[in-house]
């Protein structure tokens, strides 16, 4: 087949993003070493420049950028599109805002070489956050989990071994993938739902035999970009519950460990008070509503055990207590969970 | 050290770097340097003590040798601050310099006219806004991470734009002024930077006012004059926005004056951690008496130091007095935002400015001095009407509902809420006896939009305001 001669696709998923496609794509023909392809696909881009640049690009390195438009279908279904078209051994991901450092597949090379004689299903690499107000450049939140999983110990690493990969920021991005293992567990990208990372995080940790980490290389993750303040926080935040769904279900078919199921437990978490709190008026109250009926149909038990070895999550027991509640959830969709504290209510009540 | 990561990705014109090296921790800088730039043809190495480079060099050979992917490029050895007479072999793209480096040394390398000036130092020793004044003509691209208190970095980011070279635009809207003008040109145009535009607008004038700029225009090719006719103070500025090409813009009445530094303090604090907004302090001068009073509010560490806190800038929506001309505001913040006058507004149009700049601005910083003069007592000034035209808080507040509302973010719900509270309460206060009940009719159906409840208002009010604006509420809410 041709193209096998080279290591690794990267599919760029593009939709109205004419003000970063450019540097996104300028990050992927200028690499360090040349040892990889782009499929760039055109999620029916409605805005002026992105379709043009894309194309210029494709043009411009025949070679090494395939572009393909396609009707508007959302993100996970353009992964899907792209990651049929594979032929290398890997692949990798990378949203059309963010852009890779210049030796990301020169080091990614590297180590797989280093590793000739495994089988390497999930690499997990080390974003950087650029934060576009300040100019500053930040490491990854997770970056010294990270390193505890893969450079203690083991370099290998499956999450049989070590539950803490669990743990781990679930973006898609931040990975490299064998393209059998893919396919051998006929994975694709939930489509149609916002959130299209969390479920494969689970989904493909728990199947990978063999992990490795490269805490030197990343993508760059744009944050605080001016003029799109309404851009998210819109009902795309209701799909967090159904993408939780579909994990809690998966926990149950397959009859997970338990620290696995605690990792969803402390994810559903993090992440309903992170959504609650970005969300917008319209859609909280159906937000929460949709919340608590998730929480309430999780057995008690479950729960329970959670919090029995977390004694000083207090502001996350609160939390889900309140959740669990049919009053209490309705203060939920006027404060937010950030600003629920006693240190909060107190002051309230001594300036009445 | 200087974080580089990422700053030289895909820099393909940098091919010769001049390296400042004063102290021994540049070895670090050197270190990393070769690491991540891959194609770096020469590397000139500046400094005090010939030892040390020559250790330097050691250091690189050595760590080349046992590591293959470092890159080592052709190194050469250049007498420190004799840079001037140093005949240079290939033209130097950039300099690069850590923090510990004397301003002096930094200053000898401008000879050079670099393209990229890249480093890093501490604010209180090295004056980074004259470093950035006297390589703006020849550089292309200024890095500097400024360390300030409590080691937060700022960083400059500019870029020279190859189309136009003003970096501040100053809008003064002119009506009927001619009493005050002189006083405010000599205030505004004693700071003699030549990237200062000052943009009067005159709205139809019908004194000498247009004269006496002309006059000022001829000694002073900064000065502008735009005509146009009239429409208020609201269509001036919005002109005058228009017509401005800065980076920043800021907003002068003309029968105030300032400190004549007022626009040098704003703009380099400004630039340094490119912010979007930055004002300071002002004073209030009575004309009748000169008496001058100083306005203390928002000047504290907080905001003196520079914030990107959402809250702490939300809270500006009303900790802050409304005062549209105390500020600068970067122009692509006003623009991508689209933050602007509204023309049918005619009067108190920087209250809508100041609500929709602070909830919407990512980055703030104050200058804690008190560098503006607003002058009051004057006959027919604005702030002194107790009429009917106070009724214009309404249309006002109609325009944020929208504007604000469209965001559907609580937090900024609750803030324009208080910001409704504090007007309506000032309003109240001072408004004439007859206009009262329908001011508070008013006023009742407008602290209701937005789904606001009394609860929520009273916890609000409670949280940020004091006892005096909750009564007030109470009475505008059980009013009949």
């Amino acid at each position: 087949m041709e193209g096998n001669n080279k290591l690794l696709t990267i599919i760029v998923p593009a939709y109205n993003v004419e003000k970063y496609v450019g540097q996104c794509l300028n990050s992927l023909v200028k690499q360090t070493v040349d040892n990889h392809k782009v499929i760039v696909v055109d999620d029916g881009s409605k805005d002026e420049h992105t379709s043009r640049i894309c194309r210029e690009f494709a043009e411009q390195y025949p070679e090494m950028i395939t572009y393909l438009r396609q009707e508007n279908k959302g993100l996970g279904a353009a992964r899907n599109t792209g990651l049929a078209l594979v032929d290398t051994e890997y692949v990798g991901f990378l949203d059309s805002d963010d852009w890779l450092t210049p030796n990301y597949v020169e080091r990614v090379t590297e180590e797989l070489e280093n590793f000739d004689s495994e089988q390497i299903d999930l690499i997990f690499t080390l974003p950087t956050i650029y934060d576009a107000v300040t100019q500053n450049t930040f490491d990854w939140y997770d970056k010294e989990l990270l390193n505890q999983i893969f450079f203690t110990e083991n370099r290998i690493v499956s999450a049989v071994e070590d539950k803490q990969i669990y743990y781990l920021e679930p973006n898609a991005c931040r990975r490299i993938y064998r393209t059998d293992f893919l396919r051998t567990h006929q994975f694709r990208f939930p489509e149609g739902v916002k959130w299209e990372d969390i479920f494969p995080h689970f989904y493909l940790a728990y199947h990978a035999s063999a992990c490795i980490g490269v805490n030197d290389v990343g993508f760059y993750y744009r944050t605080n970009t001016s003029g799109q303040i309404t851009a998210q926080s819109g009902k795309g935040r209701l799909d967090i519950v159904k993408v939780f769904r579909d994990v809690f279900r998966f926990a149950k078919e397959e009859n997970c460990d338990w620290e696995i199921v605690e990792a969803m437990i402390n994810m559903l978490n993090r992440y309903a008070k992170w959504c609650l709190d970005m969300s917008d008026l319209q859609t909280r109250p159906e937000l929460v509503k949709k919340l608590s009926d998730l929480y309430r149909s999780l057995p008690p038990e479950m729960l329970k055990r959670y919090f029995k070895t977390r004694r000083n999550y207090k502001k996350e027991r609160l939390f889900v207590w309140m959740m669990q509640k049919n009053r209490l959830r309705l203060l939920l969709c006027d404060y937010l969970p950030s600003e629920l504290s006693m240190n909060v209510v107190n002051r309230i009540r001594r300036a009445l | 050290m200087i974080s580089l990561s990422g700053y030289f990705d895909y820099k393909e014109d940098i091919k010769t770097i001049l390296v400042i090296a004063e102290h021994d921790n540049t070895c670090d800088l050197l270190l990393k340097l070769c690491t991540i730039k891959h194609d770096l043809k020469k590397l000139y190495l500046a400094g005090n003590s010939k030892k040390r480079l020559a250790k330097m060099v050691s250091v690189l050979k050595r760590t080349a040798e046992q590591n293959s992917s470092f890159h080592l490029p052709q190194i050469t050895l250049v007498p420190y601050l004799k840079t001037i007479e140093y005949s240079f072999e290939t033209p130097v793209d950039a300099v690069l310099f850590d923090s510990n480096v004397k301003r002096a040394a930094i200053l000898s390398t401008k000879s050079l006219k670099p393209a990229y000036l890249i480093g890093k130092l501490w604010r209180d020793y090295v004056p980074c806004f004259h470093l950035w004044e006297e390589f703006r003509p020849v550089c292309r691209h200024i890095h500097m991470e400024c360390i300030g208190k409590a080691n937060k970095i700022d960083v400059i980011d500019w870029n020279r734009n190859s189309r136009n070279e003003v970096e501040l635009s100053v809008v003064f809207p002119v009506y009927n002024v001619a009493k005050y003008l002189e006083q405010c040109i000599a205030s505004v145009t004693a700071w003699k930077a030549p990237y200062v535009e000052f943009l009067f607008v005159n709205d139809g004038s019908p004194d000498h006012s247009r004269e006496i700029i002309l006059e000022h225009a001829k000694s002073d090719p900064r000065i502008k004059l735009i005509d146009k006719e009239n429409g208020g103070c609201a269509s001036a500025r919005k002109r005058g926005m228009e017509e401005a090409k800065g980076r920043y813009i800021g907003f002068v009445d003309p029968d105030d004056f300032v400190e004549p530094s007022m626009f040098k303090k704003l703009f380099s604090r400004a630039l340094i951690g490119s912010y979007d907004v930055c004002y300071s302090g002002y004073n209030a001068f009575y004309e009748n008496s000169g008496k001058v009073e100083r306005m203390s509010d928002a000047l504290g560490d907080e905001y003196s130091q520079g914030t990107s806190d959402k809250l702490a800038i939300h809270k500006l929506m009303v900790y802050l007095r409304v005062a549209i001309w105390r500020g600068i505001y970067r122009r692509d913040f006003l623009m991508e935002n689209q933050i602007t006058f509204q023309e049918q507004i005619r009067r108190f149009d920087d209250l809508p400015f100041k609500v929709e700049v602070f909830a919407k601005a990512k980055s703030v910083v104050a200058v804690p001095e008190y560098l503006y003069y607003y002058r009051l007592e004057r006959p027919g000034q604005d702030v002194a009407c107790d009429d009917d035209r106070l009724f214009v808080h309404f249309d006002i507040f109609d325009h944020l509902n929208q504007e604000i509302g469209a965001l559907k973010d609580r937090k900024l719900l609750d803030f324009l809420q208080l910001s409704k509270v504090q007007t309506h309460c000032f309003t109240l206060q001072k408004i004439q006896k007859k206009f009262l009940k329908e001011y508070c009719e008013r006023a009742k159906e407008d602290l209701r939009a937005n789904e606001m409840s009394v609860f929520r208002t009273v916890l609000l009010i409670a949280k940020y305001f004091g006892r005096d604006n909750l009564k007030t509420y109470l009475k505008i809410m059980m009013s009949r």
